[in-house]
């Protein structure tokens, strides 16, 4: 074996169902710090998910030094400038972030700038373009089971004209601890769930199938989809069990960490393209973009999907399907699952009744074909290949 | 109830991964390194190679060479930490093996605690101020690459464990052009380790998630020589070997206390054996008594690495376990027999008399954790084991 890879994810994981009121204090006293600043937003302030952590914080012996709950759905620089400024005036030593995807980036940049020292965090921008920073304490809590983004070295932030996104990628992005509480689904719905589980089940394929894949990333990878298969349908019944609710948020959590070693893809392109464009949530389209990119990758991957297929598939299906039908299978079985379950959410929303149409198919084709992640896809990929397979989405060609 | 998991390595492994040292210098804004090493990887090359990769960089380097005994002692880091002190380095790379770690994890603690006397270590919950890169040349023991160090006073005749987070490498580097070859007869003897390490590991139920899933990366290290009929070492290089090792480490570090590790320690240090040597004495009989509390997902997983998913067409999950369990002990026997490893406690002299106080041993180092049922379990593996 002549191939190099690295693997780097020295987060403290701390897991269990329930242990948010106990937990986030005490991992932050042991990490010395004193004074925090809580960052989160208006939905996780107004379900009570705030005032858990704020007096989980307090229990710990750790001031709450300011507050921030206003993090949009997609974050700017703007806001990441005027979190750190707050900080900064209420001299907080360490940040707690609560929330989804967009709040655990935000997060993510403001501890950035303080620790890299500078007001300018487009200066940031890019691959692995940081020093060892400052020390300052980081604790995230992730809201949903889809970002992913407590446990990555990755962050993504609109610039100054709210129009164009910003690609941050470092390790000093990643976090000192992630508390990982399934009972913070409690609050989702079973659509939410849905999506977010296939947002990272789709972080898990598109970190074995990139180019940046390692054998260390693979294997968390093939176990989040895993637990992603033998968790997720329970959930989206009504009173879920404790126990599937807490695997699946650990199943993102470690598709999280996958994506943070290897990268995504052309999916992930496509999907911020139509959040920045169109303004949906990139998680409600990856489980219908999915299908469309495993179909355009499959003569390079065909190998690596039948892979994950023992790990995706139920036990039933994996002894009936002949080994050289196991790729096939696979790009197969993901659609149709994701069809069974979005019905029996009540799902009907799809990428074109949420604004796709040909008016935009050439915006978003031009800004996903201007992603990086574009490089890491197995098979290379231009603004023709990915306005194709737009059409394909728009025409519901799979 | 929660459970913990951190791995802080960066592990860098494959071609050329050397090359990457002087990135990961200034990315620290490191230019003064100490460097560690024993008098056998002077002798082969190892550190003339580290050393070319400071020519024309940015960074000085202090070298320190020792010969390294079996068990590191409190004199020797001391000077070794004296040496660093007066360097006034700020960065530390190790190469070699096991022991020279066990050497360069007691410096990084003292380095960042701020002390010269290890007996004196008594926080550990201190900031990680002076990196420490790990280059293995071999790797024969899975606490090669976490946070855990022991040091000898023999003064007072005294171990020191120290185990903290502070004592984790930053950096493992795995670079074929260091890593020694292995002979067969070494490499069975590892990859019996591995496999032992990663399915005791499995079998834990505290284990994090992230922690199995190290377990059976180091299992899928040794997917070929898995594969029935074909166990034996077929062409592992030294480089996967190590990686193998380090990974089960890992894993293993994913486990609060375990009772087959405990024992073994218990018995090595009473009886002044080789960890190894009883942890392979014990393995199969542990598999055998335990194989319930493996999870359903964790014994399909294994049966994957048998032969060509013949383990799905047995319906019966307790049939399943008991199959592919039983597999496993085969290997480990055959494994075991290539290597000369006894299979009892008593070849290794072992006293019937002994037993009672082994157990009160084991027993103990759970502490308030003890429960009915784990004595009945620590009482049942001895028996066995005889
Ligand atoms: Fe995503």
């Amino acid at each position: 074996m002549s191939m190099y890879y690295e693997f780097h994810n020295p987060v403290n994981l701390i897991s269990g169902y329930g242990i948010i009121p106990n937990s986030i204090g005490a991992t932050l006293k042991a990490l010395n710090s004193k004074r925090v600043l809580l960052i989160s937003d208006r939905e996780n302030n107004s379900d009570g998910t705030v005032d858990i952590v704020r007096k989980s914080i307090i229990a710990g012996g750790v001031n709450v030094g300011g507050v921030y709950l206003n993090v949009p759905r997609d974050s700017s620089v703007l806001v990441i400038s005027k979190i750190a400024n707050l900080c900064m005036i209420n001299s907080c030593d360490s940040i707690v972030a609560v929330g989804a995807g967009s709040v655990l980036d935000t997060a993510k940049c403001v501890r950035l700038i303080i620790s890299q020292n500078t007001n300018h965090i487009t200066d940031l921008k890019g691959f692995d373009m940081c020093n060892r920073g400052v020390d300052m304490p980081l604790v995230l809590v992730p809201a949903t089971c889809g970002t992913g983004s407590e446990v990555s070295n990755v962050a993504v932030v609109l610039d100054e004209t709210g129009t164009n996104k910003l690609d941050f990628v470092t390790e000093e992005l990643l976090p000192n601890a992630t508390i990982i509480d399934g009972s913070m689904l409690v609050f989702q719905s079973s659509m939410e769930i849905l999506s977010a589980a296939f947002d990272a089940l789709t972080h898990a394929i598109e970190s074995v199938t990139g180019r940046q894949r390692n054998p260390i990333s693979t294997k968390y990878a093939c176990m989040a989809i895993m637990m992603i298969r033998d968790n997720l349908e329970y959930c989206l019944c009504d009173n879920p069990k404790e126990e599937h609710l807490h695997k699946l948020m650990e199943a993102s959590t470690i598709a999280g960490v996958a994506q943070s070693s290897s990268m995504l893809g052309v999916v992930h392109a496509i999907c911020y393209s139509l959040g920045v464009v169109l303004e949906i949530w990139h998680r409600e389209c990856t489980a219908e973009v999915l299908p469309h990119v495993l179909k355009y990758d499959f003569e390079c991957c065909k190998d690596l999907y039948a892979e994950m297929f023992f790990y995706l598939v139920p036990e039933s299906v994996y002894v009936s399907t002949p080994k050289e039908d196991r790729a096939k299978v696979f790009c197969e079985y993901i659609q149709s699952w994701y069809k069974r379950l979005h019905a029996l959410v009540g799902g009907s929303n799809t990428i074109v009744n949420l604004g796709l149409s040909e008016q935009n198919v050439d915006a978003v084709a031009k800004t996903a074909s201007r992603d990086g992640l574009n490089i890491i896809n197995p098979r290379y990929i231009d603004l023709h290949g990915i306005k194709e397979i737009l059409l394909s989405i728009m025409r519901g060609d799979i | 109830m929660s459970k913990k998991f951190c791995n802080k390595a960066k592990i860098m492994y494959g071609k050329d991964s050397l090359n990457r040292i002087s990135f990961e210098l200034s990315r620290n804004n490191s230019t003064r390194v100490f460097v560690l090493s024993d008098s056998t990887s002077m002798q082969s090359g190892a550190v003339g190679r580290i050393k070319n990769l400071f020519k024309g960089s940015d960074a000085s380097a202090t070298y320190y060479i020792i010969d390294v005994e079996k068990w590191s002692t409190t004199d020797v880091v001391t000077s070794a930490y004296q040496k660093f002190y007066d360097s006034k380095c700020e960065f530390i790379i190790c190469v070699g093996g096991d022991g020279i770690a066990n050497i360069a994890k007691a410096i990084k603690v003292l380095a960042n605690v701020g002390t010269s006397d290890i007996t004196q270590v008594t926080n550990l919950n201190v900031k990680d101020k002076v990196p420490l890169m790990l280059i293995p040349t071999s790797v024969k023991s899975v606490s090669y690459g976490v946070g855990n160090t022991s040091v000898v006073d023999k003064d007072n005749n005294k171990l020191y464990k120290l185990s903290g987070s502070v004592l984790c490498p930053n950096y493992i580097i795995i670079d074929k052009r260091v890593v020694t070859k292995l002979s067969e007869q070494i490499a069975n003897e590892r990859i019996l380790l591995i496999l032992g390490m990663s399915l005791v590991a499995l079998s834990e139920p505290l284990m994090s998630i992230s922690a199995r899933i190290f377990a059976f990366t180091a299992m899928d290290s040794l997917k070929e020589p898995l594969a029935i009929d074909k166990h034996r070492y077929l062409g592992r290089t030294g480089e996967e070997i190590v990686i193998a090792t380090v990974a089960a480490g890992i894993g293993f570090t994913g486990v609060p206390k375990c009772m087959l590790s405990l024992m073994v320690m218990h018995i090595s240090i009473c009886k002044n054996i080789e960890y190894n040597e009883i942890f392979f004495a014990l393995l199969g009989k542990y598999l055998n008594l335990f194989l319930g509390r493996y999870s359903t997902d964790d014994i399909n997983l294994l049966g994957k690495y048998l032969d060509d998913d013949s383990v799905f067409n047995i319906t019966d999950m307790q049939d399943r376990r008991e199959y592919v369990i039983s597999k496993f002990i085969k290997i480990i026997n055959e494994l075991s027999e290539c290597i000369g490893g006894v299979s009892s406690l008593s070849e290794l002299g072992l006293e019937e008399s002994e037993k009672s106080m082994i157990i009160d041993k084991v027993v103990n180092s759970y502490g308030s954790d003890i429960t009915s049922a784990k004595v009945s379990d620590i009482q049942a593996l001895m028996d066995s084991a005889f």
